[in-house]
């Protein structure tokens, strides 16, 4: 019997074709309604990513040595441009929020301190937007 | 006092394609999130499939995911999650099978519980030839599934043992000389065991019954590291004792 005081929309929804997919990766990002641990997961997930990226770009970046000094000397010209400045800013962010998050779910996940993650991750936040400011004030000024 | 809310619910029938159907309901807002589902259900559409059984959270059967978040719909209030004229976004649980609706597929769940030898589900009474003990069951846990569909590492792998086995085990080995089988340490200490956990704790956040699978899945691997390191220093480790 069809729906009486009802709209219908046709949407998919994973495992509705009655399998499931085999990986849902997105499900990582859908963290909107969720504890503040899964903002936390989403938070390292995200930063190793883009750690990842920036190690490719980085070995990129490198290779241009292989040009001889010309090459390199232009680019490192170019990285003084306040857009990439604002790029090493988002860098250390990546770094300090992988590297102090990494610390607390290295802790807990040896069972240490395993009531006071959601505490440890307020704190280590706080400690991180401390020391990205000041990261930040040094790149723009050097 | 009524509100008439709206809610998007997930259709799915095998062989058709997936929709979401929208309905509105006049209720009570200090009825339940299952009474208005119920409510469709009576006067608006027969076809629409569910399941629930307590009314109290004591079956766990009815767990759904509502605007997001997995929640057992027989003891939450329609005023705790939505305002008047709100709506509810209602989806079955996550990383399971459906089989229709809002109805999935417990397998997954079931025997994930099976290898660490908490089946669950056992016969009333006691068989002649019955063990003591042999159908035990996870203290707390009410089966409701909530963790695995709320766990970030099970949506990308599907042998992850997830929470509540992990749980369970945890449960298995602090009770007095409990151990686990063979086939259990292989999957509990494996690839797909609790070093896959990423701690994000999102099954202690929802489940409805106070297991705090991520705390034990925690401590397991505490006791794991602890383990490793008396191994690692030849103070002797408890393979012996995991051969028992
Ligand atoms: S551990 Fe909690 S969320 Fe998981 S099945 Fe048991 S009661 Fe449900």
């Amino acid at each position: 019997m069809p729906p009486v005081d009802s709209t219908s929309e046709s949407k998919a929804y994973p495992g509705q074709s009655g399998r499931l997919p085999r990986r849902q990766v997105w499900r990582w990002f859908a963290f909107a309604k969720r504890s503040l641990g899964t903002w936390g997961f989403v938070l390292n997930r995200v930063a190793g990513l883009g750690l990842v990226v920036y190690l490719m770009l980085h070995l990129v970046v490198l290779s241009l040595l292989t040009r001889g000094p010309d090459g390199y000397n232009a680019f490192v010209a170019l990285a003084h441009n306040p857009i990439f400045l604002l790029l090493d800013v988002v860098l250390i962010a990546g770094i300090i929020g992988h590297g102090l998050n990494g610390l607390r779910v290295a802790l807990i996940g040896s069972g240490i301190l395993v009531r006071w993650q959601h505490q440890m991750l307020i704190v280590l936040g706080v400690l991180g937007v401390v020391l990205l400011a000041i990261a930040a004030f040094l790149v723009f000024r050097i | 006092m009524m509100w008439t809310i709206t809610l998007k619910i997930a259709r799915y029938k095998p062989g058709e394609p997936a929709r979401t159907d929208t309905f509105q309901v006049s209720i009570d807002p200090e009825r339940t999130v299952l009474d208005s589902i119920e409510k469709i259900w009576a006067e608006q559409d027969r076809s629409l499939v569910f399941r629930h059984a307590c009314h109290h959270a004591s079956c766990g059967s009815c767990a759904m995911v509502v605007n997001g978040v997995e929640i057992l719909p027989c003891i939450k209030l329609i005023k705790d999650v939505t305002k008047p004229g709100g709506t509810l976004i209602i989806e079955p649980l996550h990383n399971f099978p459906v089989i229709s609706d809002l109805v999935v597929d417990m397998g997954p769940f079931f025997e994930r519980m099976q290898i660490v030898k908490m089946p669950i589900v056992g016969p009333a009474d006691p068989l002649p030839n019955q063990e003591p003990n042999e159908y035990n069951r996870f203290d707390d846990c009410i089966e409701c599934g909530m963790c695995l569909s709320a766990c970030p590492v099970v949506a990308t792998d599907s042998k992850y043992l997830g929470p509540a086995a992990l749980a369970a085990a945890y449960q298995i080995l602090s009770s007095g000389d409990g151990n686990l089988s063979a086939q259990a340490w292989e999957a509990v200490d494996g690839e797909h065991g609790l070093w896959r956990c990423h701690v994000a704790f999102e099954c202690s956040a929802v489940c409805p019954s106070n297991v705090d699978p991520a705390g034990k899945i925690m401590a397991l691997r505490r006791r794991m590291t602890v383990e490793r390191i008396r191994h690692l220093l030849g103070l002797g480790s408890s393979k012996k004792k995991r051969e028992k």
